[in-house]
């Protein structure tokens, strides 16, 4: 079993795409990878949080919201990262929904959701997080890429 | 020509909806709709599985392939693609570049769902923020989104009558962009007398159509009407607007509550007229008088007001033709 571990923080307000490469070699079966991250909802809410929920009402509703819807929007904001796979540039697929630890299984006979079923061979696999929100500083995240070797 | 029914934003358990591409597909054909599109976020594994399933379980109903692609300044739907891209390169001040990414790997048909939704942080990247400078890099606007449910509220929140607004502005300047609805399927949806979609094709091609394609073409040709029941065809010509009225659909009941409407045409051309008239469901056509100079005209219905609230239909663009005179 091959494994590739890495880990690290996020800083809230961070938007974009951090993406790991590694090689994979020939005699893999089955692909495994396992995205995990913390701090899903919004743990310290600044006046800037409520003034931008306020703004972005506004700027539909066009009425001042209340304190409660503006805890409302507040409360329904999530910290959202979802998870692309590509091999030698193809995308394998994509696992986008809301769920802090995504479980991606890539085999000749099974594929989670998301994904279709794919032969492992050698070359590039690339995990891409898509990182929509990040509402917490230091906001952990990790990702696991593992091979099950012919025989395993 | 007759009107196809179409459902063209929606989501399964191969992103975050809740229905199998199996349930999705059964549940259109339970609705009625002859048309579904799959356009999950970020992804293509449903459509051979929603194929799949139509093929076991004797669907009738046709699936047009697609993907959200939802990038970090809004949600791009792209139909007919069959392979998902790498968003991570997409310029949002000249996302041009990107579609054209779209089209290479089979996107026909390219369209901004639900453009003026509640933005960030609220709903993180669903409101479009990108800079569109070529309106041809575009085929159609997501004018009613329909996630929300009904009322007042819940149209301003999916920001849909300023979809409405936009393309009625890029279609009267011209640009070739249909109107389309999209429920945003992600549980069943429940029953509320929201706008759907009606794509006009052309009739009894029988086996040889593929209806999916079918819609796919009348929203490349700006063939589609948004609608709460009224159908109509509309040509203009020489100063008079032609609509032929089509009060067959059984959606809620159209097809006898129609009856029950005070309809209101309003009209509005590429010169800044805009015209209303009283309209007459009774009858299978009628004629209005419009301004022979205007090259374009969008037509919205309403009934007894011209609020928003009050729109039965929506989304259809008419050019006008001028008669041709002989040389002397």
């Amino acid at each position: 079993m091959k494994e590739y571990h890495v880990s690290g923080e996020l800083m809230k307000g961070f938007l974009g795409t951090i993406t790991y490469e590694t090689v994979l070699p020939k005699n893999i079966n089955e692909v495994s990878i396992r995205v995990s991250f913390g701090k899903r909802e919004m743990e310290t809410c600044t006046d800037m949080d409520r003034q931008l929920c306020r703004e972005a009402w506004i700027q539909n509703m066009e009425s001042e919201p209340d304190d409660s819807i503006i805890d409302g929007l507040i409360r329904g904001q999530k910290t959202e990262i979802n998870v692309s796979v590509f091999h030698n540039g193809a995308h394998l697929g994509c696992a986008h929904r809301d769920e802090m630890t995504k479980e991606i299984i890539l085999s000749p006979t099974h594929a989670s959701p998301g994904f279709s079923i794919w032969k492992p061979e050698a070359g590039v696999l690339k995990v891409a997080l898509h990182v929509y929100q990040v509402l917490n500083d230091h906001t952990p995240y990790e990702v696991e890429v593992m091979g099950k070797e012919l025989g395993e | 020509m007759r009107y196809q029914r179409a459902e063209l934003h929606n989501h399964s358990v191969e992103s975050d909806g809740s229905m199998t591409p199996g349930e999705l597909m059964e549940w259109a054909e339970e609705h009625s709709y002859e048309v579904i599109a799959l356009t999950d976020h970020n992804t293509c594994s449903g459509h051979q599985k929603a194929r799949k399933a139509i093929q076991e379980k004797n669907l009738s109903v046709s699936l047009l392939e697609g993907v959200e692609v939802t990038t970090f300044y809004g949600h791009i739907l792209a139909l007919g693609m069959k392979h998902m891209v790498d968003f991570s390169d997409l310029d949002p001040g000249a996302p041009e570049g990107f579609l054209k990414k779209l089209r290479a790997e089979g996107a026909a048909a390219i369209g901004l769902a639900h453009p003026f939704c509640l933005g960030r942080p609220v709903a993180a990247g669903c409101r479009f923020d990108m800079d569109i400078h070529d309106w041809d890099a575009v085929d159609y606007i997501e004018v009613f989104n329909t996630s929300a449910g009904t009322g007042a509220r819940a149209e301003m929140i999916m920001g849909n009558e300023k979809a409405l607004d936009l393309w009625e502005e890029k279609a009267l300047e011209g640009h070739r962009l249909a109107a389309v609805t999209g429920k945003d399927i992600h549980g069943k949806p429940a029953d509320a007398p929201v706008m759907i979609t009606y794509a006009l094709v052309e009739e009894g091609n029988g086996d040889t159509q593929d209806p999916a394609q079918a819609v796919l073409g009348a929203v490349l040709e700006q063939k589609t009407i948004v609608t709460r029941g009224p159908l109509f065809e509309a040509e203009a010509k020489d100063g008079m607007l032609t609509l032929c009225y089509d009060q067959s659909s059984p959606y809620l009941d159209w097809n006898s509550r129609w009856k029950e409407t005070k309809p209101i045409l309003v009209i509005r051309d590429n010169q800044g007229t805009v015209i209303k008239y009283p309209a007459d469901f009774s009858q299978s056509s009628q004629e209005f008088p419009i301004k022979k100079e205007a090259e374009r005209l969008v037509i919205r219905m309403y009934d007894k007001e011209t609020d928003f609230a009050d729109l039965l239909a929506a989304g259809v663009i008419v050019r006008q033709k001028k008669e041709q005179k002989g040389t002397e």
